[in-house]
């Protein structure tokens, strides 16, 4: 085949969004106004969600835009109204310059690590028929397996969610 | 795309969170940075969910969900901690602001002296 080496149209698209992620990130970092790297975290998380889809898994990328677009980013807009000087809130401490050496070296070390080994992907063994309806659509297998194989940890999130929720309550109640 | 991409990435983005929340003054800044080095864990773990299969089933070709889907599982514990940590978080900030009158993080040094 002579397009056999071309880039498909999911190759694209995850090129694409890859970049729009890594770019969002720098962007919320590198912006002088806190709310507007608030939209931008938004807008990371819509393309991370983008990425879980590409990913086969839809069901998480649902979650991660309730989640994370829905709740997290409405909590963190919130949050700016204690900002005082909004258009110039983003500024940095005096690490600035000494933070880049353990970054670098963390993404040096991970992409050693990441090179060295030598993956088994699923493109080495054969696909069968069931592998691809699970991997198609696991919304159902997901909910059967949070009430068996995984049920103490599904319990036990409840109870950190509980946990977060009476914390948040009690740090905020008014003294007397 | 391949698996050597996704987690590439998922380094890329967790390095920039890290950077980010090493660096910030601002604590609603290094909230999201955390955001973000919560989401390049997801990324991960979805990417060895979709293109890795753990070692049963290359042994023994046995395709049960629990063997396919596992990462999908750790994603959504993930997002569930990634959640309840921003709600204590913005608790904390709040009851920070109501002390210090600021939101700033260099300003906590009140154990120092």
């Amino acid at each position: 085949m002579v397009f056999a080496d071309l880039p498909t149209l999911v190759d694209i698209v995850f090129w694409i969004i890859a970049l729009f992620t890594v770019c969002g990130s720098v962007a919320i970092i590198s912006v002088n106004n806190v709310f507007k790297s608030a939209v931008l975290l938004a807008l990371t998380m819509v393309s991370v969600a983008i990425l879980y889809f590409l990913l086969s898994a839809d069901f998480i990328g649902v979650i991660q835009i309730l989640v994370y677009v829905g709740a997290v980013s409405v909590l963190i807009a919130f949050a700016v109204m204690l900002v005082k000087d909004v258009p110039r809130s983003n500024s940095a401490n005096n690490l600035i310059n000494l933070s880049i050496i353990p970054s670098t070296i963390f993404l040096v070390i991970i992409a050693f690590a990441i090179g060295a080994e030598n993956w088994i992907t699923k493109t080495t063994i054969n696909y069968e028929e069931p592998l691809n309806e699970i991997v198609v659509s696991n919304v159902s297998w997901i909910g059967e397996l949070l009430i068996r194989e995984y049920f103490i940890s599904f319990q036990i999130a409840g109870l950190i969610l509980l946990a977060a929720l009476i914390g948040a309550l009690a740090l905020l109640r008014r003294e007397g | 795309m391949n698996l050597e991409t996704v987690l590439i990435l998922s380094g890329i983005i967790f390095t920039i969170g890290l950077y980010g929340s090493l660096t910030k003054k601002n604590s609603i800044v290094v909230v999201m940075c955390l955001e973000l080095m919560f989401n390049a864990v997801a990324i991960a773990v979805i990417g060895f969910s979709r293109f890795r299969p753990p070692q049963v089933l290359v042994d023994s070709d046995v395709l049960s969900p629990l063997n396919v889907l596992s990462g999908h599982m750790m994603a959504v514990f993930v997002i569930a901690i990634g959640a309840a940590e921003v709600a204590l978080a913005l608790a904390l900030i709040i009851s920070i602001y109501k002390i210090k009158g600021n939101i700033e993080l260099t300003g906590l040094n009140n154990l120092k002296n």
